[in-house]
Formats: C-alpha cells, sequence, structure tokens
C-alpha cells in the first residue's frame, strides 16, 4: 500500500475578474511507497509547497484526488494525518513561548506525554536550550525545533519543506545527519529541498515539478550515473569532431550537446583519445571528464541549464 | 517513543486526541496555556483589572469617608454592574483579537492543522478561547467589585440576600453582551487575519459603524428607526446595567426620576435583550466559520 498516492492533483488560485488565476499544480500523479526517502524537486515557484499544502489539509485542491496511507475521504484523512509529521515552508511556532513549551502544545494535540518532548528535545539536539523563547533561537535551532516537532508521535511518514533552507554548511550537515538517520530507522521521509547534492545522498527516489507540471519521478539510482563522460571542445566543427572521435575504437558512443561533444569513454582511454584526434588533425581547447549528477539531471529537465553540469 | 496503535476507532481515538472526544480538553488547555503565557493578554487583563481597582476601590474608599454613600452588597451590585462594564467587552475583544489574529501572522494556524487538528476543530479551539477570555474578563470584574464590596458589608445585618438571582442574571448577560462583540471581533480576526487591521475594522464598528449606518439609513427610510436598536453593540449596550435585570432596583430609578421630575427611565427587558446579544454572537461565530473554512490557511 502506498503512503502517498496523488492523481491529477492540480490547484488553480483564483485570480481577478478578467484572469483565469495561477495555475499552481497541474495534475501532479505520484506514488510514495513505506521506506522511501523521497525527494520533491523543482525551481522556486513551481507548486512543490502548494502540493504539499495540499496533502497536508491547509490547502483545498481544485481538482484531483489523493490517498493517504491507501485512505481518502476528509474523516480518514484527518485519522490518515495524525500519523503524518510534518513542516511547511519556515518553522511556524509561537514566538513567545519557549522551545518546550512549544513542543508540549504540539504533544498535547498528538496525544503524546511530556516524557516524549524530553526525548525529542534530546534527539535535535536542543534540550540545552529548552527554555530558550522561539523568538530568540537561531535559524538552525529553529529549524531543528520543527525536525522535533515533526517527530513527535513516531510518525510513520515524515514530510519536511526546505528544511535547510537557510542554514550553515554545518547547519546544514547537522540536518542532513538527522533525517539520514530516519531514513536508517525505515522511516517514510517525503522531503523538498533545493540542495540537489543532498537530495543526491539522503533520497531513494525523486520526483522533479516544473511550473506545476510532475516532469519526472523515478529511483534516484536510475538518473544518476557514476560512468563518467568526456567533454571535448576544439576549433573544428562540432560534426567532426564527433565523427573523429567516434573512429576511436575504446569510445561506446559521441554526441553533441550545445557548444561541445560529449564522448562515453573509459577514463584510462582519454589520453590515447587525445593522441587520435590530433593524428586526425585535430587540437582540443578543452577535455575535461564529468560525471551524469541529480543536480545536472535537474538542470536539464527543468530548463535551468543544459545537460551536464556538475564536473566530478 | 512508542509505535503507531493499529485496529480500529476506538484505539486509533484513545492515541490521537483528534479523533475523539479528548480533542476539546486538548483544545481548551493548549488554548488557555497559549492565551496565560502571552503577554498582550496580560497587558490588557492587567490594564483591566486596574481600572476596575481603582473604580471599587474609590467607591469602598468614598463610602468609608462619607455618609451619605454605601458600597456594600447586595446595593453594590448596581455599581458592579453599572455602564462601564461596557470596557469588559472592549477589553476581551482587543485580547482576543490579538490572540487569533496572530496565529495568521505567525502561521501557526496552519501548523496546528499540520500538526494533526482539523481546520474545524481549530475553529472551535478558537471559540474556546472566545468563552475562556470573556470569563477571565468577567471574572476579574467580579472578583475585584464583589471583594472590595464585601469590605463594605455587615454580612450580619443583611437584611436581603448577598446575592440575588438577579445578580447571577446580570452576570449572565454581561458574559452574553461580551460574547456578541467578542465574536464580531473573531469574524474579523479570521478575516483580516492581522491584528492592526482587525482591531481598527472592529473598533470602527462600535464607534462609528453603529452610529453612521442608522443616521445614513434613517434619512431614506426613517421608519427604520427602531430596527437599529437591534444592532450588535447597541443591543450589547441593553443588558450592561443591573437594573436591566433587577425590577426593585429598577423601581427606585423610577421613583428617584419622579422626585427630581427627570424622565423616567425606560424599562429594559433584560433576558429579552440576552437573548438578542446571544443571536448576534450565534451569527457572527457561524459567518467565521463559513468564511475560514472557505479559505485555504
Amino acid at each position: 500500500m502506498a503512503v502517498i498516492e496523488t492523481l491529477k492533483l492540480t490547484k488553480r488560485y483564483a485570480g481577478g475578474l478578467r484572469s483565469r488565476g495561477t495555475l499552481a499544480v497541474d495534475e501532479v500523479s505520484l506514488t510514495v511507497y513505506p521506506g522511501q526517502v523521497f525527494g520533491f524537486l523543482g525551481p522556486n515557484g513551481s507548486g512543490k509547497t502548494t502540493t504539499i499544502g495540499m496533502l497536508l489539509g491547509i490547502i483545498t485542491p481544485t481538482s484531483g484526488t489523493f490517498r493517504l496511507f491507501g485512505k481518502s475521504g476528509p474523516s480518514d484523512i484527518l485519522a490518515a494525518r495524525q500519523r503524518i509529521g510534518a513542516t511547511l515552508e519556515y518553522p511556524n511556532f509561537y514566538p513567545y513561548l519557549s522551545c518546550r513549551d512549544n513542543l508540549r502544545l504540539v504533544a498535547r494535540v498528538k496525544g503524546r506525554r511530556n516524557r516524549e518532548v524530553d526525548e525529542v528535545l534530546d534527539v535535535v539536539g536542543l534540550a540545552d536550550r529548552q527554555k530558550t523563547k522561539f523568538s530568540a533561537c537561531s535559524l538552525g535551532m529553529k529549524q531543528r525545533l520543527a525536525i522535533g516537532a515533526t517527530l513527535l508521535g513516531d510518525p510513520e511518514l515524515i514530510v519536511l519543506d526546505e528544511p535547510a533552507n537557510g542554514l550553515d554548511p554545518a547547519g546544514q550537515r547537522e540536518i542532513r545527519d538527522v533525517i539520514r538517520g530516519l531514513g536508517e530507522r525505515g522511516k517514510t521521509i517525503f522531503l523538498s529541498s533545493h540542495i540537489l547534492h543532498d537530495v543526491e545522498r539522503m533520497c531513494t527516489h525523486v520526483g522533479i515539478i516544473e511550473q506545476g507540471r510532475l516532469v519526472t519521478t523515478s529511483a534516484v539510482a536510475n538518473l544518476t550515473s557514476d560512468e563518467p563522460v568526456a567533454v571535448l571542445r576544439a576549433e573544428c566543427d562540432l560534426e567532426t569532431l564527433r565523427a573523429a572521435a567516434e573512429r576511436f575504437e575504446p569510445v561506446r558512443s559521441a554526441r553533441i550537446r550545445g557548444t561541445e561533444v560529449v564522448v562515453e569513454v573509459d577514463e584510462g582511454d582519454l589520453a590515447g583519445l587525445n593522441e587520435h584526434l590530433v593524428k586526425q588533425g585535430i587540437l582540443l581547447h578543452h577535455l575535461a571528464v564529468e560525471r551524469q549528477t541529480l543536480e545536472s539531471v535537474f538542470m536539464r529537465l527543468t530548463g535551468a541549464g543544459d545537460g551536464f553540469g556538475a564536473v566530478a | 517513543m512508542t509505535g503507531p496503535a493499529e485496529g480500529g476507532a476506538a484505539p486509533a481515538a484513545r492515541r490521537y486526541p483528534a479523533l475523539g472526544p479528548g480533542v476539546w480538553r486538548v483544545l481548551v488547555r493548549n488554548e488557555w496555556f497559549k492565551a496565560t503565557r502571552r503577554l498582550a493578554f496580560l497587558v490588557t487583563l492587567g490594564l483591566f483589572s486596574f481600572i476596575n481597582l481603582m473604580e471599587h476601590g474609590g467607591d469602598l474608599r468614598r463610602a468609608q469617608t462619607s455618609d451619605d454613600f454605601t458600597y456594600a452588597l447586595p446595593d453594590a451590585w448596581r455599581s458592579i454592574f453599572g455602564e462601564d462594564s461596557i470596557l469588559a467587552l472592549i477589553f476581551g475583544s482587543l485580547a482576543l483579537i490579538m490572540l487569533v489574529s496572530s496565529e495568521f501572522s505567525w502561521r501557526t494556524a496552519r501548523q496546528n492543522v499540520i500538526d494533526g487538528l482539523s481546520k474545524s476543530q481549530w475553529f472551535w479551539g478558537k471559540v474556546i478561547l472566545v468563552l475562556l477570555v470573556g470569563l477571565t474578563f468577567v471574572g476579574a470584574k467580579l472578583v475585584i467589585g464583589v471583594g472590595a464590596a464585601t469590605l463594605g458589608t455587615d454580612f450580619s445585618a443583611a437584611a436581603r440576600p448577598i446575592v440575588p438571582g438577579s445578580a447571577v442574571m446580570a452576570t449572565v448577560g454581561l458574559l452574553v453582551a461580551y460574547l456578541s462583540a467578542a465574536s464580531l471581533g473573531l469574524l474579523c480576526a479570521v478575516t483580516i487575519r492581522n491584528a492592526g487591521p482587525a482591531i481598527a475594522v472592529w473598533f470602527f464598528w462600535i464607534t462609528l459603524g453603529e452610529q453612521l449606518l442608522p443616521a445614513l439609513v434613517t434619512r431614506v427610510l426613517p421608519s427604520w428607526e427602531p430596527i437599529f436598536a437591534y444592532l450588535p453593540f447597541a443591543s450589547a449596550q441593553r443588558v450592561l446595567p443591573f437594573e436591566a435585570f433587577d425590577a426593585a432596583t429598577y423601581q427606585r430609578l423610577v421613583e428617584r426620576a419622579a422626585e427630581a421630575e427627570r424622565a423616567v427611565p425606560e424599562a429594559v427587558n433584560g433576558l429579552l435583550w440576552t437573548g438578542v446579544n446571544a443571536a448576534w454572537a450565534v451569527l457572527f461565530v457561524a459567518v467565521a466559520y463559513w468564511a475560514f473554512r472557505r479559505r485555504d490557511l
């Protein structure tokens, strides 16, 4: 049974009299299964938060349906939401209350005891700062408190929207460690993030959304590859370069990408490839090795960049 | 941390308060917890209490230093439930608007729903808050007013009941009048979702709106004038004086007016106007619920 299942989920925000409004989410259908760490990726304004908001009951879908733990319908969905711990966008707490008091409020709603509040404060490393007012917390503390609130009640599904937003590298690493630990404990995690290399390291599956439409959903391993490719640039025309490279026997494939040629070849054969091209009268002025990362896939699918972006 | 419980609605309701009657207890506890730690609420309550302390303390002091003035129960009920009881409506409603509207600016309303409450449960939590704030402010007024009057009362010499039934009814009337005004505040808070503008709209209505509207409409439709007596704040003010519920006090006022050759004060049916106020409160809560439900958080 899927933990999250959406079918053509759509949200159109009302516009003015002469406007049809803004289509924030456009027929998104995705499925998240138990135990997956699902990364929900997309540029700013692509509809990630709106999609999550619909699942969490704070935004009413315009059309389409969704199921949580196989349940749909208002009362069943309310019951299913009790099994979810979630935080949306910025951590939202009462600024005049302490970290502990804020968690106590959440614990009461979730039917948990104060003892569990203490446990969660320990897990997220806020036990020493539990009396600090939320308004006096650093952004990192606020994010950790938000994660702590999601952990109360030991939820089966954890939904985190940009959990590392605004954190420094050390804070990002802390949050990453907490999320990774949750994944290792078998929790299903639905995570939206801009930090693609973090997502690549933490997530088992990803969905990429662009302008409200789900562009792809796949296992991370299927999207990325450890196999390197060589990127070549020379003064000659690209087709001549591609054809010359392809004639070199160890090359498995060669294709033109923008202003360069991408060649699938083992790293050990690169010197030979260069020598082969020189013999063909082609002098390279750029030869680099790249790996296909989640970031490069994301850039390609969302049009934010052209193909392989990250240099290994 | 323990794992989730399975096996039917009853165990689920026990584990998750939002799925059973236990949610009401959680809502009361959480709303009270949040309110009593909020400086804005405490300052408003403190200021209201201070004004009441000055007023009733002043009455007591005057009674102790003057032979022709008494401040003792049961006569003091008329002083406790005077027209200045309107301050309970104003201070209580202001505190309520601040408490509710900040839930939107801090986005804690949406987080409460994310944490497991339904949108309806969240709203009913605010209705509970309306009641809690009302009980606090009316309670503060009674404690201070009755407390001061008790110091001047010779209980052994009291010929009439210290707490007559009319005092209880006047308390209910004051609370219902507050509920009417505060429900309008709740409506402003959940629709405007920002403390400053919500207070401004609420205050505009009670100070100018209810004066302007009749003045404008009766120019065109003079026969409508009696209807405007039923406007929310106008009806709330009708149940504030003690004589609306106490026939003996009203009779004394009539006699005094006759002696002084002044106009006889209008008799007010306290129960009827309490009903009108209750109807306004129900209407405002219903409209607030409708407006709240149809918008995203």
